[in-house]
């Protein structure tokens, strides 16, 4: 699951008032105008990968790592979102009129190098400046777009073009599995215990990628392939106030294992009895996992220079059930998304090493954990 | 060093006995300085209102992109994804006037004038504009309510307060004749946007976009281009855009008001003239003044350089003072002007509002140097003078009038090298209407230096003839007059030059007025002129709302309609207005006066979409018919060819015409932004308009003039132009009659001896009044009779250098002669008044006490 924050938009000095806008453009919109994710769903592929906008908020996610021809490893996050800010009551002339908003975030791990960079943007929605399609998958706030470029019986082709600082990323993306739906009903995924708590979450881990990162400045380009981590979901007013942040974890394993799974820490310190998640097994069945299947332990933490936040920094994974032991380690450390000039949320987003064994046999993945709330105030309403 | 104190320390006794005279002197050097400080500030007020308006929203923006008619708001995606672009900001922005504020449903009583409206998007993370705040500037509620609600505006804190307005206020604009709501959502510090701006409205952009009623469109892309980088941006620009630094913006809507910095350029240099010869006339009168003193300490020993030394200590003194005195004077009188040219910019160009900026140190420092510079200078000539002299015969006032008389011919020289220099710059071919500033500044300069040796020439001759003829009392005065030169002459120049001044701007005004009113007349044909209300407030926002012209279908009155089309849009490096007219067979257009062109085949070249320029387009520009005229228009540069020339007085900057069909194809239909009513034979103008009127305010906001209405709004409006020049001349003519007046005061006081005598032996109080009213008139007169031919040169200069030069209009000469007559009178007059106080003085003294003085 990939819930995101939205004080963390670094509006720097435009306004002073603009962030107050992220924080706050959720929680000022009544959730009774909206659909919840409150009852099982049908989904209809490759429509459901396009926009649902009875919904208050959506993301499309892509995680996942890429290697060039001399064996160098990058990590990517591309992000989209969209929230409907307002339901007009009356119509008005202007076509900038706002309705829905966008945000982008993207960020790319140079591990040779050991850097990090994050770009974000974000735009009303607006013919040319940011909007989503309702039939399939196309995305765009500004030049960052995400978008289905060929959907036949045998293949699912996506294009995805980003920037981060001056890197272009473009990729070409082939579905290589079936989505993966979330949840104990697949598909809706409880992130409480209230009524309409959750989202219609699925993924489609193992996007075959192929494509070049390339220097806006020095037109310098490398060719790169690899495989990325897609998450789509979509939902109204899903977390509740007691819930002040989560890790989230997933891997598409060398022995064909895609595991994902999310803890919701709440207030008084306790996990969310309604943190899961889901694993696919090289078999290809799927399986629900709750609380009580998986246990996460923090190994070791790490505490940013920039944010002063203190983030777990590695993990022993446990999925008994399943008899998975995994050691989970960011391939740099730092890989840190700032929120400069506000005094948002920062979170972590990085790529990350999982090895351990399955059974008796070994396994290892690069896959992507998300940390949010350890850095700063945490952000209701989604 | 220590007789120099000793020698202060008598002046400064001196100047205890004597405060009056001081302190004429020190005010005479303050008129001075106030009156170029104050024209100073003005002129450049109107200038930098201009480019700090610009500068002061664009703050971190380093190049804007535009283009004329608006850009579409896709297109800001190429600019916000352009490698050498930092970051990007839409604008759309524009003047409103506010028509009415309601709270609580209950109309409020203000009047608060002009408002900006300020369209951003909120959304992007962009360092254009700086705010110190520390604490959130208004509710979060509120601000998704500012995001997605229309209407909902922030405005600044020190505006609100002043207008006492609050949170929920609605402010009803008036804008392209309908009214539109704003609702006060957050009361902000909005630092940055400073004084200049401080009627603000920052609105979402989508709400700025309805408001201003340009839906379509975004006004310019605010961008912050790598340094070095523009080159790369401007290679991703379509036809019609322009990459510009925002000063360039704001250089160009400055260079709208050159023509109106001229008229300020020109009092300026007659400022600075009146100015100096009052400050140069204060600072001899000390000396010469002090000619006794000086005379009894040379007598006791004291040496030339330690007199000039002590002289030229208490001369600069005054100079510092009366200077530090002038610079507060000024600066009040220049905030008293800014209505004034806020106004006549308004009505000329755009809506502006002025502020006088704080006086810069460099213009204090300038201003105070100088001033004290001449004012040493003019003290120092006469004691340099005295103290050469032989003990003996300083303090002895023949010697010193024969020492200032030994200057004269210098005088004549230097009038004579003027007059020529001003005749030599009139021909240079080269050049603006500097040009003829200076040459007017030449002949001013001749003028008053001419005037010491024709009143050293004119006096004695009168008063010979005044001697045949038999008069008794008349060669006393002119004697005494004479006598007096180094005193009289620096004020009596003041008056000549400033009034030469006052009749060149009055026959150049009735020359310039009888000519537009001639042209008025056969221009404004149709029977009603209908227009936007808020014109002025914003010309490229100005539009008649089109159901309002559905309307007019209704009335079976009107016979024929003409509409206007028009935008200001760029032309090589400033902007003309271009319109797009009807050519129906009753338009306007064939009532137009061609200078050049035949006019069928003009209008006919129209109709096929040519163009037709005015008369300063066509001289700024050296254009005429068949050259072509480069367009820049929304589908790119075009370039036509121009087909006729016709006069036109209504736009300084120039002003060109294209067929409306040729328009709209060139710029879209951006409405119809004024239109005249031809009405059916025997129709009532006036009370058609006025029925028009009252149906239209139901739901409009037009100005719905009827032939004569307009037609007496623009003598109104022509009238106020020159407002400001009038009133400008009238203080400095004051400012001369006033050194006039200081003059005769010190003259008489110093003649106290004298006239006692005259009355001890004899004179009555009546022949020593007439006696000294001779003295006056005489004084007055001979400046008044030298100001006609110096006016009538400048008013020469002024038509046919600086005004076809500045504006490109060509005028036939009009001579005013009562009203110059009138000038001169009262010029006479107000010497007479100038003379009164001290004459008063003089009348009431004791004559025992004086002559036991003495």
């Amino acid at each position: 699951m990939k819930l995101r924050l939205f004080n963390e938009y670094p509006i720097q000095r435009y306004f002073i008032f603009s962030f107050i806008v992220l924080l706050n453009l959720m929680s000022n919109v009544d959730a009774q105008d909206f659909k919840r994710a409150d009852r099982p769903r049908e989904f209809n592929f490759p429509q459901d990968d396009g926009n649902h906008p009875e919904y208050k908020t959506e993301w499309w996610y892509l995680t996942g790592n890429l290697k060039d021809s001399k064996g160098n490893l990058y990590g990517i996050q591309a992000t989209w979102f969209r929230s409907l800010l307002s339901k007009l009551k009356s119509p008005r002339q202007s076509p900038l009129a706002v309705q829905d908003v966008f945000f982008f975030h993207g960020a790319l791990t140079d591990v040779s190098q050991k850097e990090f960079s994050f770009d974000q943007r974000s735009s009303r929605k607006a013919k040319g400046w940011a909007h989503s399609d309702s039939e399939n998958l196309n995305v765009k706030i500004w030049g960052d777009t995400l978008k289905q470029i060929e959907n036949t019986s045998q293949e699912t082709k996506w294009e995805i073009k980003f920037r981060v600082k001056q890197k272009l990323i473009q990729l070409t993306l082939t579905a290589t599995t079936e989505p993966l739906l979330h949840g104990e009903i697949p598909g809706l995924s409880q992130k409480g215990s209230a009524e309409g708590q959750a989202s219609y979450y699925y993924s489609r881990p193992r996007l075959q990628a192929r494509g070049t990162i390339k220097d806006r400045v020095s037109g310098k380009e490398v060719v790169v392939d690899g495989s990325l981590w897609f998450d789509h979901e979509f939902g109204s007013n899903q977390l509740s106030k007691d819930q002040v942040g989560w890790d989230w974890f997933s891997v598409p394993l060398d022995d064909g294992t895609d595991l994902m799974l999310y803890l919701i820490r709440k207030k008084d310190g306790t996990l969310e009895a309604k943190s899961s998640g889901t694993i696919r097994l090289p078999d290809g069945k799927r399986h629900h996992l709750v609380k009580d299947d998986f246990k996460v332990e923090v190994l070791q933490t790490w505490t940013s220079p920039e944010s002063g936040g203190i983030y777990p920094s590695k993990w022993k994974l446990r999925v008994p059930k399943h008899n998975i032991e995994l050691e989970v380690e960011p391939v740099i450390s730092g890989q840190e998304l700032l929120t400069q000039g506000t005094t948002g949320v920062n979170y972590f987003e990085g790529l990350c090493r999982f090895t351990g064994k399955r059974n008796t046999k070994a396994i290892t993945g690069y896959g992507y954990v998300e940390l949010v709330g350890y850095a700063g105030e945490f952000v209701y309403g989604l | 060093m220590r007789s120099t104190t000793t020698i202060l320390q008598l002046f400064l006794k001196d100047l205890r006995q004597n405060p009056g005279s001081a302190i004429a002197s020190v005010l005479a050097i303050a008129l001075g300085v106030a009156l170029f400080i104050a024209i100073q500030l003005a002129g450049s007020a109107a200038r930098s209102s201009f480019v700090s308006a610009v500068e002061a929203v664009s703050g971190k923006t380093t190049h804007e992109v535009s283009q004329t008619g608006g850009l579409p708001p896709a297109r800001f995606t190429d600019f916000m994804d352009h490698p050498s672009v930092q970051a990007a900001q839409p604008i759309v922005e524009d003047y409103v006037s506010i028509h009415q504020v309601y709270r609580d449903h209950q109309k409020l009583d203000q009047k608060i004038g002009p408002l900006r409206i300020l369209g951003v998007d909120p959304l992007l993370s962009n360092p254009f504009l700086t705010v110190n705040a520390n604490e959130p500037l208004v509710s979060p509620s509120d601000f998704n309510s500012f995001l997605t609600e229309a209407g909902s505006t922030l405005v600044s804190r020190s505006w609100a307060e002043e207008n006492d307005l609050k949170l929920n206020d609605l402010i009803q604009v008036a804008v392209r004749g309908e009214l539109k709501s704003l609702k006060i959502l957050g009361i902000y510090d909005f630092e940055v946007l400073g004084e200049a701006v401080r009627e603000t409205a920052v609105v979402d952009i989508a709400t700025a976009q309805e408001v201003l009623g340009r839906t379509e469109t975004i006004d310019r892309f605010d961008l912050i281009i790598k340094k070095g980088e523009e080159e790369k941006v401007s290679q991703i620009l379509k036809p019609g855009e322009r990459l510009e630094r925002p000063s360039q913006r704001g250089e160009r809507t400055a260079k709208m008001v050159d023509a109106f910095r001229l008229n300020l350029a020109a009092l300026g240099s007659l400022a600075l003239l009146v100015g100096s010869l009052l400050v140069f006339n204060a600072g001899q009168f000390r000396v010469v003044r002090r000619s006794q003193l000086m005379g009894q300490l040379r007598c006791l020993g004291v040496e030339g350089f330690q007199l000039r030394l002590a002289i030229l200590v208490e001369i600069s003194l005054f100079g510092l003072i009366g200077s530090g005195l002038g610079i507060v004077i000024g600066n009040l009188l220049a905030q008293g002007l800014t209505g004034s040219i806020s106004q006549t910019i308004t009505d000329l160009y755009t809506f502006i509002q002025v502020e006088i900026t704080p006086i810069s140190g460099t213009l204090v420092v300038i201003t105070i140097a100088g001033a004290t510079a001449i004012t040493a200078l003019a003290g120092w000539i006469p004691a340099s003078d005295a103290s050469k002299t032989s003990p003996r015969l300083t303090g002895i006032r023949s010697r010193e009038e024969h020492d200032y008389k030994i200057h004269l011919p210098r005088l004549v020289a230097l009038s004579i090298l003027s007059f020529g220099m001003g005749i030599l710059s009139v021909n240079l071919e080269v050049g603006g209407w500097w040009v003829g500033i200076l040459a007017s500044i030449f002949f001013l300069v001749s003028a008053a230096c001419a005037l010491p040796p024709i009143l050293a020439t004119v006096l004695p001759a009168l008063k010979r003839l005044s001697e045949q003829m038999g008069f008794h009392l008349l060669p006393i005065a002119l004697g005494a007059l004479y006598r007096s030169l180094s005193r009289t002459s620096g004020a009596a120049a003041a008056l000549g030059v400033s009034l030469g001044m006052t009749i060149g701007v009055i026959i150049m005004v009735t020359s310039f007025q009888k000519e537009v009113m001639r042209w008025v007349q056969s221009n404004l044909q149709a029977d009603v002129y209908i227009a936007d209300a808020y014109e002025k407030v914003s010309r490229n926002n100005a539009k008649i709302p089109e159901s309002f012209l559905a309307d007019l279908k209704n009335y079976e009155e009107i016979e024929n309609v003409d509409t206007l089309r028009g935008l200001e849009i760029p032309f090589k490096d400033g902007s003309i207005f271009f319109t797009g007219i009807d050519l129906h067979s009753g338009s306007h257009v064939h009532k137009l006066e061609f200078l050049e062109g035949n006019p069928d085949r003009a209008l006919k070249m129209l109709q096929a979409g040519e163009v037709i320029i005015s008369e300063p387009l066509a001289t700024k520009h050296d254009l005429s018919v068949g050259d072509p005229f480069p367009l820049s228009s929304r589908q790119g540069e075009r370039q036509l060819t121009v087909a006729g020339v016709f006069r036109d007085y209504s736009y300084d900057r120039g002003y060109a015409s294209t067929s409306k069909e040729r328009f709209v194809q060139e710029f879209g239909d951006t409405g119809v932004r004024n239109m005249g009513l031809y009405l059916k034979p025997g129709i009532d103008a006036e009370a058609f308009s006025e029925k028009l009127r009252k149906d239209a305010a139901k739901s409009y906001f037009l100005k719905i003039r009827s032939n004569s209405q307009l037609r007496a709004d623009v003598l109104e409006i022509f009238n106020r132009t020159f407002q400001l020049t009038y009133l400008l001349q009238t203080i400095a003519t004051i400012l001369a009659l006033t050194g006039i007046g200081v003059t005769l005061y010190c003259l008489f006081i110093e003649r106290a001896k004298e006239i006692a005598t005259l009355r001890s032996i004899g004179a009555s109080l009546r022949q020593i009044t007439r006696l000294l009213l001779a003295e006056s008139i005489t004084l007055a007169l001979v400046p008044v009779v030298l100001a006609i031919p110096l006016g009538a040169i400048l008013a020469w200069i002024l038509i046919s250098v600086v005004n076809l030069r500045a504006f490109g209009w060509s005028l036939p000469f009009h001579w005013p002669l009562s009203e110059i007559a009138l000038t001169c009178s009262l010029a006479l007059g107000a010497g007479l008044v100038a003379s009164f106080i001290p004459f008063k003085a003089v009348k009431n003294q004791s004559l025992a006490q004086i002559l036991r003085e003495q």
